[in-house]
């Protein structure tokens, strides 16, 4: 399993997946940030969807990670592309069959290749997070936010809360990404398809039907980053997330095991 | 000769298609054994079935006394390239060796010194997309090698080689072979298996047509004479001649072509001398691996 986790980690390394997804994690980051605080007393909103968050708000012990948080949907989503990519690659590019001669226990490839690509969610999570936190402490001074609460233990501890919440949320996405890159083995189809379901027809199905939200799984995910909101519990949206995946994961598993390798 | 790779039966269907169809084979160690098949002939497939990545329906085979059901068992000492070199476009050859060798766990010298074996060296930093297809096609030999195997598995490895290369190829397939590496190797490229196959499975529409030596194969057709006169006029009397003591022959040009073993060749020069023809031309040719083949598939060139 440690040898499949240091292999992909040879392919997760190259400059332009690499230092390419940072840059991109890191730069939207401080870009939808630096909105909440440039947009501060604009008439349209400065949050997601036109939301109006006021200087108090901002001003609370989470008003430091509201950035990062709002961007976790968006982290998700790349999460989703990466994983699916560099699953359904292989099939694409032909490379499945060397790794699988070489690894012939496909069990033992798999989960291999998913922590490994966890933990490179893992770091676009925490470079989130610091370009962020980072560019909310330097522009809260410029547009008089009160960061006293900020530099509190509550906000520490909301900080670990945060972090963990939007990281389980990124490999949720990541996992429907690898599950649907295996079964459709196209990098192109199963980024597309998946996209397409979770930003576009999840967005009108919740906004058409009433309460339907807490049944799609795109909106479960990104309430565990959001920790909860009004109508569903972060409980509910954590177990109805796992059912999901547990689904997914399942078809995606015993397809990447039993299935012929023919390309 | 003991057996490396031994097939029983061997099937693999796809709905009604039959792409493998109860094949049976055994190829021996330490030699150069060709598999010839025309294109669709299940070649690939069967390799795949070797090689654990595709479930056979029915039959069974062994690899180094290991069933075909636990690649585990025997992949660590088989090397293969299967249907062409894949590697990662956007990696670098030794890039690409490397999260092999990581996989594999072989050392990172391994990849240096097949680089160097495999010439691609002076190249190794560059990216894999840049590469030509003969270099890709070294590249997925030395992948193969990696592991230092003792049965060497290559799909049509030297497809998009020009003849330096395809040159190359077969004197390092040779000087493997030679130190007790057994290959099986599959080819649509007769000429070339004849020059290095120490044995041949020969298959066509999933079955196997011929197994054995390739000098056997060769030997179990007639070999032939070509003759050629000073005269082209008396290529149809020496014909006569060869009829009449039992061996039918063709014009095909200036030549006469005449289905005999080498020791008329003699005997139809004296009787040609006696009725006045000088022949300016009296040679044996054996039929190629490629006549054979086509002869055994009932295809045509």
């Amino acid at each position: 399993m440690i040898r499949v986790f240091r292999s992909e980690w040879r392919k997760l390394r190259r400059p332009t997946l690499f230092a390419g997804t940072l840059g991109i994690v890191f730069g939207l980051s401080v870009l939808i940030t630096s909105l909440l605080f440039i947009l501060l007393d604009g008439e349209g909103g400065n949050g997601p969807r036109g939301r109006i968050i006021t200087r108090d708000t901002l001003a609370l012990p989470s008003g430091l990670y509201l950035g990062f948080t709002n961007f976790a949907g968006l982290l998700g989503t790349i999460a989703l592309s990466v994983f699916a990519a560099q699953t359904a690659l292989e099939y694409t590019n032909g490379t499945l069959r060397n790794l699988l001669v070489r690894q012939p226990k496909r069990l033992v490839l798999l989960a291999g290749k998913y922590l490994a690509m966890c933990s490179f969610a893992l770091l676009t999570v925490l470079v989130s997070a610091i370009g962020s936190i980072g560019i909310s402490l330097a522009l809260a001074g410029t547009k008089n936010v009160n960061t006293d609460a900020w530099f509190t233990s509550e906000s520490f501890e909301l900080f670990y809360s945060n972090l963990g919440n939007v990281y389980l949320s990124a490999i949720a996405y990541g996992t429907v990404g690898m599950a649907v890159g295996i079964i459709l083995r196209s990098p192109i189809s199963s980024i597309a398809i998946s996209l397409a379901w979770i930003l576009i027809l999840e967005g009108i199905l919740s906004f058409t039907v009433d309460g339907l939200d807490k049944w799609l799984p795109g909106q479960l995910m990104s309430l565990i980053a959001e920790s909860s909101n009004s109508d569903i519990s972060y409980t509910y949206a954590l177990v109805g997330t796992a059912i999901y995946l547990t689904i997914f994961g399942g078809i995606a598993t015993a397809l990447f095991v039993k299935r012929d390798v023919s390309n | 000769m003991s057996a490396v790779i031994s097939a029983d039966n061997l099937t693999k269907r796809y709905g009604d298609l039959v792409a493998v169809d109860h094949v049976t084979f055994d190829i021996p160690a330490g030699a150069i054994t060709g598999f010839v098949g025309p294109n669709g002939a299940g070649k690939t497939t069967t390799i795949r079935m070797l090689l654990g990545l595709v479930r056979p329906s029915a039959g069974s085979a062994r690899i180094l006394e290991h069933p075909i059901s636990e690649p585990e068992t025997y992949l660590p000492f088989v090397g293969a390239m299967i249907e062409g070199p894949a590697f990662y476009p956007a990696l670098s050859g030794r890039e690409n060796l490397r999260v092999l060798a990581r996989l594999g766990n072989f050392p990172y010298e391994r990849v240096e010194e097949l680089l160097e074996l495999v010439g691609l060296a002076d190249r190794a930093t560059s990216k894999f997309k840049t590469y030509s297809l003969g270099m890709k096609q070294r590249l997925g030999i030395a992948a193969a090698l990696l592991p230092q195997p003792k049965v060497l598995i290559l799909d049509e490895p030297v497809n998009g080689l020009d003849p330096a290369g395809i040159h190359e190829v077969r004197n390092l397939l040779r000087s493997l072979a030679d130190s007790g590496i057994s290959i099986f190797v599959s080819s649509h490229i007769l000429s070339e298996l004849e020059v290095i196959a120490d044995h041949l499975v020969v298959v066509d529409h999933g079955k196997v047509l011929f197994q054995g030596a390739t000098k056997d194969l060769l030997a179990a057709h007639k070999p032939r004479l070509a003759v050629r006169g000073s005269n082209a006029s008396d290529l149809k009397s020496v014909q006569e001649l060869a009829f009449a003591a039992g061996f039918p022959g063709e014009i095909i040009g200036d030549q006469l072509v005449i289905m005999a073993p080498e020791s008329f060749a003699g005997e139809l020069n004296k009787a040609a001398f006696e009725k006045g023809i000088v022949l300016t031309l009296l040679q044996v040719t054996r039929p190629t691996l490629e006549e054979s083949f086509f002869e055994i598939t009932g295809g045509e060139k």
